[in-house]
């Protein structure tokens, strides 16, 4: 199953095949469950979301279009809105962009020894997004990492909606320019 | 229609899946049109689908594999109501019009996917969700000088109930209610209040959030 493309999988997931279904979330419940309890910060909660991201990838496989965009971000998609979603019923709770970023603990709930797990690629992503001013960064995140609308960033950062606009498309160019300039010759 | 310069403002947002859905369906209007921006928002994707790698993976509980399994099986999929593009027309006209004969003598003169919402003709346009997925169809045709419309949502949309809005040339006209259960639902009736043919449906939750819409090619 290992040798099988992430789309693939996919297909498998919509024809309603248990073993496809269980192949896909063994593939991706790391990145689900990360990104779920880095935003809602309550493993139990973050179970939750992670469960119900793949219940609607399995609604949904069938209306996937890999023009759009990879597997693995089309789920992480699902994941972050419900997360939102989560996070908004629990009002008291106040989610802050930078700690998404944080790699040096451990994700909540996590056993003392577990570390955070990167890959390659997230690495030269997080790097990039290091080389960001912060309030570039910071509204990035926020709209990233956080499901907020640009009006929603000016809000939180207290700062007009061109000007929220304005850094997180230009965040956009910039990370897109440093990773482009970081991929080996060939 | 929105010019390049606009449309490319937002097209980072678009990518990053945080625009609001009528801003989002303008956007996707002019990318249908236009090759340039196409290419500007292929690159934005590009960069949004790795900055889901930035979050770091964490191994979830013990058994979350298991329970996780146990409940996508439990969950009952949401009947398809459609098969491939050509024959999904084909059902979900003849549907449509079994609906509306209905309610009005109707008088077809063409079954056909040209012109606007009002020619006496069936007009289809696809229902999109939050996560830009296709949740369902929607079907304009006119009856005796009266638009009517059928709407159908096959999957992910939330349990509850709905109200259906119409979208015209100034502004959207509430039509009626449409009750969601398993995932699917349908609704048929007259468009009413609209001035011109119907540009849109949307349907709208309790909140006034838009949780999908449908455009007609004009």
């Amino acid at each position: 199953m290992w040798s099988v493309s992430d789309d693939a999988l996919l297909d498998g997931l919509a024809t309603g095949d248990p073993d496809a279904a269980g192949a896909f979330i063994d593939r991706f419940q790391r990145r689900v469950y990360g990104l779920a309890v880095r935003v809602v910060g309550d493993p139990r909660l973050a179970e939750d979301v992670a469960q119900e991201t793949f219940v609607r990838a399995w609604q949904r496989a069938g209306a996937f279009d890999p023009r759009r965009g990879t597997v693995a971000a089309w789920l992480l998609t699902i994941t972050r809105n419900l997360a939102i979603d989560a996070l908004r019923v629990r009002r008291s709770v106040t989610l802050d962009p930078e700690a998404l970023l944080a790699v040096g603990g451990a994700a909540p709930g996590s056993a003392p020894d577990d570390l955070a797990v990167l890959t390659l690629d997230a690495i030269r992503v997080r790097q990039a997004m290091a080389s960001l001013p912060p309030e570039q960064r910071r509204a990035l995140a926020w709209a990233a990492l956080a499901g907020r609308t640009a009006r929603e960033v000016a809000e939180l950062e207290g700062i007009p909606l061109g000007t929220a606009k304005t850094r997180i498309r230009t965040a956009m160019i910039r990370l897109r320019e440093a990773l482009v300039a970081e991929e080996p010759a060939e | 229609m929105s010019t390049c310069a606009a449309v490319q403002e937002d097209l980072p947002e678009l990518a990053l899946g945080v625009l609001d859905g009528p801003t989002r369906a303008d956007i996707v209007d002019h990318l249908a049109s236009c090759a340039r921006c196409r290419v500007v928002a292929e690159g934005h994707a590009a960069t949004a689908d790795l900055l889901a790698l930035v979050v770091p993976e964490a191994e979830p509980p013990p058994g979350f594999l298991e329970r996780t399994q146990v409940r996508v099986g439990q969950e009952r999929r949401p009947q398809r109501r459609w098969r491939p593009r050509q024959a999904v027309f084909v059902v979900g006209a003849a549907a449509a019009l079994l609906v509306i004969a209905t309610l009005a003598a109707v008088r077809i003169v063409d079954a056909s996917r040209e012109g606007e919402p009002g020619s006496g003709r069936v007009h289809e346009a696809r229902m999109i969700g939050d996560d830009d997925d296709e949740v369902g169809h929607v079907y304009a045709t006119e009856a005796d000088g009266q638009d009517f419309l059928f709407v159908s949502v096959a999957y992910g949309v939330p349990a509850g109930t709905y109200a259906v809005d119409v979208v015209g040339d100034d502004g959207s006209v509430r039509v009626g209610t449409m009750a969601i259960t398993d995932g699917s639902g349908e609704w048929a009736g007259p468009t009413g209040g609209v001035r011109g043919p119907p540009r849109g449906v949307q349907l709208v939750d309790d909140n006034g959030r838009v949780i999908c819409r449908a455009r007609f090619a004009t």
